[in-house]
């Protein structure tokens, strides 16, 4: 008789007091658990639950009244039992709820997940993404920060010229006519009530149409059907999903180590700062700061927020838009432009405005930042299609022919791990230092050597990093797999 | 004879004791004191991702994770007392 591992019997046990074997939710499909990308949505829900019990605690100590809101965050942090790190587990949490919930709607857009019968899931989460915008732009007021109250004041330049009533409406709702008190107090009851009660509902519908639906099939055409097995929630899904949410909050309070937040300068009347809106809100306010828009005058600015507006409802409706009937992205080259593109302009506009805070975005610049990156998008996106750019599948064909594999140990013992381990630890604080010292150059203005420096140390950081995990995978038969894994995805059909 | 598993979660489950111990004796006023506490936190959780990942792959768990599982505990350490200070 096999004798069970002390944590077969200890699962054994859970399940015997909790049942966790005859739960209602539904099998997930074996290749959804090898793949993290299927549980972005999951990880999303996770950062704000995190995020709630963080700000249920910072909410004990949080004062909402202007002459107050800063003293209170300045006594969290130097008064209360673990003040600071729950402050920063709250901040990084909210980051990583946008950030991810930013990557679950691209992977679904990518994936064409909101094809019937899941179009109203798609709004949903739609819904939802917005909600968790406004969570952002509500809570950077409560410290009261010189800088969070200029950047709101942004935000509500951007309400006002939204369409009547709906502007009205949202002026009223949301800022107020009042005084600062007033508005201090609107933003903290959205914050802490409002937006995360319909986040909740919103959330409860949501997961329904998922566990009604489930996972969406996957777009290649390559999944085998052991890989289409469906494997039962308990343990197989429970236990990804602790790996998943261990390795998540292990992140934030690494996040909270290696960065922890400060206190910037109170807000007073008559105190000027340059609006610095959050980093997600960064690229908004580099297209209103762009030049062009600044010299229109009122219609540049109306033509911003129209446009905003347009796009979001684009993406609300795009189930009923969206037509295209194959769902791999090679075979919809316009779609994954499109999609490629909004992640390279995100990423352009938010460099752009951290790179020329207190200054307008040159016409020049702009228009070349738009230009550029839209012509080399759709050119590769189009290529792709017309099978002039190959998958990666012949890059495995090449690998396989240099027999590195007799190269490298096959049989590992402890020392190899500690080896290993060590290898890879040096290789990422390399590029950790080699970031500080791109930030220092680009900051603090220590000269282009150090830039120059600090770039071959990342390079050869990174290529080191990927070497140690190349060749582990190498030893141990992974590479083979992680090609052809990629290979499927890309494969045109 | 235990099983090689077993060994390797009674070790894992030993560095979390004493992790949790450790996160009990900080003063939770001092900022550099909660880094500590917040990266024993981080590598407890880390270990204790390692367990279920190894029970839950059973024999065909990839060892880059294990390996990449140690180095990110030793980084997170090594921080912690960078940031956090030696006591």
């Amino acid at each position: 008789m096999t004798r069970k591992s002390l944590i077969d019997r200890f699962a054994g046990w859970l399940d015997e007091n909790f049942g966790f074997t005859k739960t209602i939710l539904r099998p997930a499909p074996e290749y959804s658990l090898r793949n993290p990308s299927y549980w972005l949505g999951a990880i999303a829900v996770l950062a704000f639950f995190t995020a709630g019990i963080a700000g249920i605690i910072l909410l004990q100590y949080y004062d909402p009244h202007p002459d107050t809101a800063w003293e209170s965050v300045s006594r969290i942090i130097v008064e209360v039992p673990f003040g600071n790190l729950v402050r920063n587990i709250h901040i990084y949490s909210a980051f990583s709820m946008i950030f991810v919930s930013f990557l679950h709607f691209m992977r679904n857009y990518f994936v064409v997940a909101y094809r019937r019968p899941r179009e109203l899931m798609w709004i949903v989460g739609m819904l939802m993404g917005l909600i968790t915008l406004m969570m952002g732009f509500t809570g950077y007021l409560l410290p009261w920060y010189a800088l969070s109250y200029a950047a709101v004041g942004f935000g509500i330049t951007i309400i006002k010229h939204l369409p009547q009533p709906l502007s009205g409406l949202l002026e009223y709702v949301i800022s107020g006519y009042g005084t600062d008190a007033e508005l201090l107090r609107k933003f903290f009851t959205f914050h802490t009530v409002l937006l995360p009660a319909t986040l909740l509902i919103l959330l409860a519908i949501k997961l329904h149409i998922f566990e009604v639906h489930g996972i969406t099939e996957p777009v290649s055409r390559y999944i085998s059907e052991e890989e289409k097995k469906l494997v039962p929630w308990f343990p197989n899904v429970f236990l990804y999903f602790v790996i998943i949410a261990s390795v998540y909050v292990a992140s934030i309070l690494f996040a909270s180590i290696v960065y922890p937040f400060g206190l910037h300068e109170k807000y007073t009347p008559g105190v000027v700062t340059i609006p610095m809106p959050e980093w997600y809100f960064m690229w908004t306010y580099a297209i209103a700061k762009t030049e062009f828009i600044e010299v229109m005058g009122e219609a540049g600015f109306n033509i911003f927020v129209s446009t905003l507006m347009i796009i979001t409802l684009i993406f609300i409706f795009l189930p009923f838009i969206d037509r295209w009937k194959d769902r791999h992205p090679s075979e919809r080259p316009f779609f994954l432009a499109i999609g490629a593109w909004i992640i390279v302009q995100v990423g352009l506009m938010t460099y752009l405005a951290w790179a020329t805070a207190g200054s307008y975005i040159p016409t020049d610049v702009a228009i070349l930042s738009i230009i550029i990156p839209t012509i080399i998008i759709f050119l590769a996106a189009y290529l792709y299609r017309l099978r002039i750019i190959k998958p990666p599948e012949l890059v495995w064909e090449k690998f396989s022919k240099l027999k590195i594999r007799d190269l490298v140990e096959t049989r590992p013992n402890p020392k190899h791990y500690i080896r290993t381990a060590v290898k890879f630890l040096l290789s990422i604080m390399c590029a950790g230092l080699s970031f500080r010292i791109i930030y220092g150059a680009l900051t603090e203005s220590i000269g282009s050597v150090w830039l120059m420096l600090g770039s071959v140390l990342l390079a050869l950081s990174t290529i080191e990093a990927f070497k140690t995990i190349y060749l582990e995978d190498l030893r141990i038969g992974n590479l083979e797999k992680r090609f052809k894994a990629l290979e499927r995805w890309f494969r045109i059909g | 004879m235990a099983k090689s598993v077993d060994v390797i979660l009674v070790v894992l489950l030993l560095v979390q004791g004493v992790l949790t111990v450790l996160t009990w004796v900080v003063n939770p006023i001092i900022v550099t004191q909660q880094i500590q506490a917040a990266g024993y936190i981080a590598s407890s959780l880390i270990i204790l991702s390692m367990i279920v990942y190894i029970y839950y792959r059973s024999e065909d768990y990839d060892q880059e994770w294990i390996a990449a599982g140690i180095g990110m505990i030793i980084l997170i350490m090594l921080l912690t007392y960078l940031k956090g200070g030696a006591t």
